[in-house]
């Protein structure tokens, strides 16, 4: 798919990564990206560098396509891959949005108390978003009902109130890297805790607790 | 994804229900049976109001029914006196017998959930007849014939949040309910994936809420997949949020 790409710049790392990416490999990391997002039941670390550079990726290809001859069939080829890495993109960030909208309180908590060295899990856009989100529906909420109530009941808690991303969900994984020594706690209480191993290639389904870390650094994707 | 409006979904299969959940709160509404253990003085006509729907003050027959499930000693000679009059006027001030220790009480899910306390100082809940062990063993022997609607709509979500209360059955119902739901489960998935532009009112007439949720989602992924096949995906239709407005029946006027 992107081996099409004869006309494009050879050097394709736009930020400011010391790692040099192919736009074959970009592309494919902002598809693991996109898929764990969509199957991961939190809001998963946000992933500016990636978003960045799909984003230089694309006005690049779409200058040379505007410069390039009327060759229709290599013009529409390359329009139509536009197109998808654009759905990707949009689909992920919409996938964002989604879950900033549904656990905002949650994920404004976790973002006032990260510890510093930690990767942020809200890029600044988002961030702002969230906040004004959330002031938005305190203000809703004190609008529509809450002011006509009697006075010691006027508050509302959002952080109680707004259910927390499942963690216990189940999901389905499949191994990049050979992981050893997972601790799975029981589902039941007959069951007691034990202790598997990972082999690479393999697929799993089990809880997104136990494996949260592994998402996060990469080892497992979700399917 | 293509949703206009996400809705709070249920948590009452979780650990606890979801506050601003439409479907919770229509689920802890319904009734649990349940004994006072300590005495609630003056605080009888409110119980009264909950149990028996409303109270009027006239007519003989109406001030008998006020008083059904109140089981406590020494109230018989006052229904006797009440009906002997012509004209009753009913409760003005709160009764307080009713509020004896022991009288059985028909309260909703979630003011029996407030005042259970564990050390069982104020209510003790007993469990209602499609927990217990007769139904029990109804549904371990086929669970795809019973109407589930008809006990109580919220089957699962209220057995669930009914594991709350410690009693010592807990094990045996929340078994008895994962079987209730495994054994259900194929059909459900098989009737909502193969109903495509059907009337499907006799599939889904004996399916409780959270199995009707279920069967509408199956719905949805179908006519999704459908209308995807027939390359209608891309079309822009009008949202389901404003399909409703006054001005936009002119299009729907001009076919």
């Amino acid at each position: 798919m992107t081996e099409e790409l004869d006309f494009l710049g050879q050097d394709s790392d736009g930020g400011s990564e010391e790692v040099v990416l192919t736009p074959a490999e970009l592309i494919e990391r902002l598809e693991q990206a996109w898929m764990n997002e969509k199957f991961a039941p939190e809001l998963l670390e946000s992933k500016p560098e990636i978003v960045e550079c799909v984003m230089e990726q694309l006005e690049h290809m779409e200058e040379n396509l505007r410069r390039a001859k009327r060759e229709d069939l290599k013009v529409s080829i390359h329009q139509m891959e536009m197109e998808r890495i654009r759905y990707v993109l949009s689909s992920y960030l919409r996938c964002r949005l989604m879950k900033i909208e549904k656990f905002f309180p949650h994920v404004l908590e976790k973002e006032k108390t990260r510890p510093e060295g930690e990767p942020s899990s809200l890029s600044p856009e988002e961030l702002a978003f969230a906040r004004e989100f959330m002031v938005n529906t305190e203000t809703y909420l004190k609008n529509v009902a809450l002011k006509h109530m009697p006075p010691n009941l006027q508050k509302v808690d959002l952080f109680r109130a707004v259910p927390k991303p499942d963690l216990d969900s189940y999901v389905f994984l499949r191994v990049r890297e050979r992981q050893e020594n997972i601790l799975v706690e029981p589902d039941t209480d007959e069951q007691r805790d034990y202790v598997i191993d990972l082999e690479k290639g393999s697929q799993h389904l089990i809880r997104y607790k136990t494996i949260a870390p592994l998402v996060a650094s990469g080892a497992v994707q979700l399917i | 994804m293509s949703e206009a409006y996400f809705r709070v979904e249920s948590g009452a299969l979780g650990p606890e229900e979801n506050f601003l959940s439409l479907d919770d709160i229509l689920m802890s509404h319904e009734k649990l049976p349940v004994r006072t253990e300590t005495a609630m003085p003056r605080l009888g006509a409110f119980f009264l109001e909950r149990s028996a729907g409303a109270e009027t003050d006239n007519a003989v027959p109406q001030g008998l029914a006020l008083l059904p499930r109140v089981e406590c000693s020494g109230v018989i000679w006052l229904t006797a006196a009440l009906t002997s009059q012509v004209q009753v006027i009913v409760i003005p001030q709160p009764p307080m017998w009713l509020g004896l220790q022991g009288s059985k009480l028909e309260l909703p899910l979630w003011l029996a959930k407030g005042l259970f306390d564990n050390k069982r100082r104020i209510l003790s809940v007993e469990l209602p007849k499609i927990y217990q062990e007769g139904w029990r063993t109804v549904f371990s022997a086929d669970a795809n014939v019973v109407d589930l609607h008809k006990m109580g709509p919220h089957f699962y979500g209220f057995g669930s949040q009914l594991l709350h209360f410690d009693s010592p059955e807990n094990a045996d119902i929340s078994q008895s309910l994962l079987q209730t739901f495994i054994g259900r489960f194929r059909r459900i998935m098989d009737s909502s994936q193969n109903a495509y532009n059907e009337d499907t009112s006799a599939l889904v007439a004996r399916l409780d809420e959270m199995e009707r949720g279920l069967f509408q989602t199956g719905q949805k992924g179908l006519n999704d997949f459908q209308c995807w096949e027939k390359g209608q995906a891309s079309q822009i239709t009008a949202s389901n949020l404003v399909q409703n407005y006054k001005k936009r029946k002119f299009p729907d006027m001009e076919d």
